[in-house]
């Protein structure tokens, strides 16, 4: 079982993951932005964050950037990034990570890329270090 | 020759330093009253005027501005007086004045032109940002309550088969998120039809068959 971390915006999109999540039997927090989500690890660290790139307040990428300034443990965190945004790819680059789905997707290709996150655990190594 | 029309519009609807405008357009200056020179001294009287010209157009083009090509059509004018008529008597006889309103006129023509391309250039960069811009959001705005309605179709499918009794609560959820990202959607395809048929949007809203279906069901 695993401590998941979703951060979206979108109550349709987070609600059903957290679903199929816990149906996998892992234990699963919410956090509706980046603000929230920092919130939430700092709380406690998660095993994986599951990330969305646009959202009101702070922004996944930016998220993403934060936990790797703070250097305390919090940057070897996968991150799963989520989204319908056009250039996932190369956004999924700059922040570092090899883990990113474009919606729509179905169910089974989410849990391969989260199974593969969790498994191999490579986390962000971002191209560009916050200014 | 595509290719060339399009290297050429970049070249020329590139915006140069002031430095290197104003120095291009003395140096083109300068070529032009040298060649008038050396035309002059092998007696090859019919080029002499050709190459100011020449030289006034290039100046322009190169300057890419008004400053520049005004500096270089008076550099050629003062140039070309003091070879044909006499040092000290550039604007005091009517070829000489005339030759400087020529290439004022000339240079002032050319970079006109430029200026035009280079707002026309300008002009559809803009639109093609704004394009990208649009398609990019549509796209998004789109594929997010899409992603939503996948999942929860599945989810709600997985549900279903899954368990013999299924709390209606469960079911009602799904359906709600699925409605939900439905309605999402169909905001946006008003919200494009409107902008395509700019001015008539007040007869699309509300009368959509999908909208209605939402409306219905939910009823």
């Amino acid at each position: 079982m695993s401590d998941v971390l979703i951060v979206d915006d979108n109550i349709d999109i987070a609600e059903p993951l957290r679903q199929i999540l816990e149906m996998e039997g892992h234990q699963v927090r919410m956090a509706g932005d980046g603000l929230e989500g920092l919130d939430s690890v700092e709380d406690a660290f998660p095993d994986i964050i599951l990330l969305d790139v646009e959202m009101p307040s702070l922004s996944g990428p930016e998220m993403a950037k934060r936990l790797q300034v703070l250097n305390t443990g919090r940057e070897k965190i996968p991150i799963v990034l989520l989204s319908a945004t056009r250039d996932l790819r190369s956004i999924a680059g700059r922040v570092g990570t090899p883990y990113y789905l474009e919606k729509p997707y179905s169910i089974d290709r989410f849990l391969m890329v989260f199974q593969a996150a969790l498994n191999d655990r490579i986390y962000p190594k971002p191209k560009e270090k916050a200014a | 020759m595509t290719g060339f029309s399009e290297r050429f519009t970049q070249w020329v609807t590139r915006e140069p330093s002031e430095v290197f405008r104003y120095f291009s357009a003395i140096a083109i200056a300068i070529a032009a009253i040298a060649m008038t020179a050396l035309l002059k001294h092998l007696g090859v009287g019919g080029w002499l005027y050709i190459a100011d010209v020449l030289g006034v157009i290039l100046g322009a083009l190169v300057g890419r501005g008004y400053g520049p090509a005004l500096l270089n059509s008076t550099l050629i004018a003062l140039g070309l007086c003091f070879f044909f008529i006499q040092p000290g008597r550039v604007l005091s006889t009517p070829s000489s004045v005339g030759n400087l309103i020529l290439f004022l006129l000339l240079s002032g023509a050319v970079s006109w032109i430029i200026s035009l391309l280079r707002e026309a250039v300008k002009l559809e960069r803009i639109s093609a940002n704004s394009k990208d811009q649009v398609i990019s959001v549509v796209s998004h705005d789109l594929k997010d309550p899409m992603g939503a309605t996948v999942l929860n179709a599945q989810l709600l499918e997985k549900t279903l088969l899954g368990q013999e009794t299924v709390p209606v609560s469960k079911v009602l959820k799904y359906s709600e998120s699925i409605l939900r990202s439905g309605e999402q959607m169909d905001q946006i395809v008003q919200d494009l039809l409107a902008g395509v048929h700019a001015g008539t949007d007040s007869r699309i809203k509300g009368t959509s068959p999908s909208r209605k279906v939402f409306t219905n069901f939910r009823e």
